[in-house]
């Protein structure tokens, strides 16, 4: 893959992850803290966390082609680092109550939805472009 | 143009004998595809070496510094490089789908998504080959 496609790539899962991440902090306010009241710097808390969860996704790359039980131990990896890095800079945060453990381990849950979700997102966008491929490989046996 | 077929006895030559009056797109289209069911790769079965035309080759592997070539149900040693043997059949519109396969894009039934941003090729005689992310780009290319 050329720079600029892996480029193309992960500015898209970035911004799927900025989405889902302000969904998640919607609903989980609405539903822990809804008279919280906060300045226009917390409109970088998505962009932040999205920027924070996208190195791990480093770890699925490798020089050899991968078996689907090696993609499913890296992903578990890539969860765990995720996991992390977002609780480590909510533990840092002074508007997270994190000596509250319920909390915590529904932000946890959550980041773990955020995950799943994104690469369903991912799997979506794959699968349109199997059916395009697919449309384009009828065409090129058709013309040959 | 009209369609003679003529059975002869296995003692003739089988012969494709073209009449035209001008060499227009379609003569030079029914030539060429003759020309391509004729030509073929040496391959080694049962340690006796022999051709198989390249338009019964599905895909080709490189297994252990060693190539082999699949047709609809046996597997041949090929006694070249991988890289070789894509300059031969990069114009019989075999594609490199990863770094050990060439695959005919004429036997391919269909393309599904696979983990990690890859892709399935489902081949016509019901095998499946892995097309690496790294080469997605060039499949969608090759098909355009």
């Amino acid at each position: 893959m050329s720079i600029r496609e892996i480029a193309i790539r992960i500015c898209g899962i970035y911004f799927a992850l900025v989405t889902l991440i302000t969904v998640a902090i919607m609903v989980m306010g609405l539903a822990f803290d809804p008279n919280a009241q906060f300045g226009y710097d917390a409109f970088a808390s998505p962009l932040l966390l999205a920027a924070v969860s996208i190195p791990p996704t480093a770890i699925m790359y490798s020089r050899h082609e991968l078996s689907i039980r090696e993609v499913l131990v890296r992903k578990v990896i890539q969860l765990v680092l995720i996991e992390a890095l977002v609780l480590s800079i909510a533990f840092t945060s002074p508007s997270m109550p994190t000596n509250n453990a319920g909390l915590v381990a529904i932000l946890a849950c959550v980041i773990a939805v955020i995950f799943v979700l994104a690469n369903a997102f991912a799997w979506a966008a794959d699968s349109a472009t199997a059916r395009k491929l697919e449309q384009d490989l009828v065409r090129f046996q058709a013309s040959e | 143009m009209d369609l003679k077929l003529t059975q002869i006895g296995t003692e003739e030559p089988e012969l494709v004998d073209i009449r035209y009056r001008q060499m227009t797109e379609q003569v030079h289209e029914i030539a060429s595809f003759v020309r391509l069911t004729q030509e073929g790769i040496a391959v080694s079965e049962d340690g006796k070496l022999r051709r198989i035309p390249i338009a019964e080759l599905y895909y080709a592997e490189a297994v252990d510094n060693r190539v082999f070539a699949y047709t609809a149900s046996d597997v041949f040693e090929v006694h070249m490089r991988l890289y070789e043997l894509e300059q031969v059949l990069n114009s019989h519109r075999f594609l490199r789908v990863s770094k050990q396969v060439l695959v005919n894009l004429m036997k391919v039934e269909s393309i599904r998504p696979a983990l990690n941003g890859r892709f399935i090729v489902h081949l016509r005689n019901g095998e499946d080959v892995i097309v690496s992310r790294k080469y997605v780009p060039d499949l969608k290319r090759a098909l355009q």
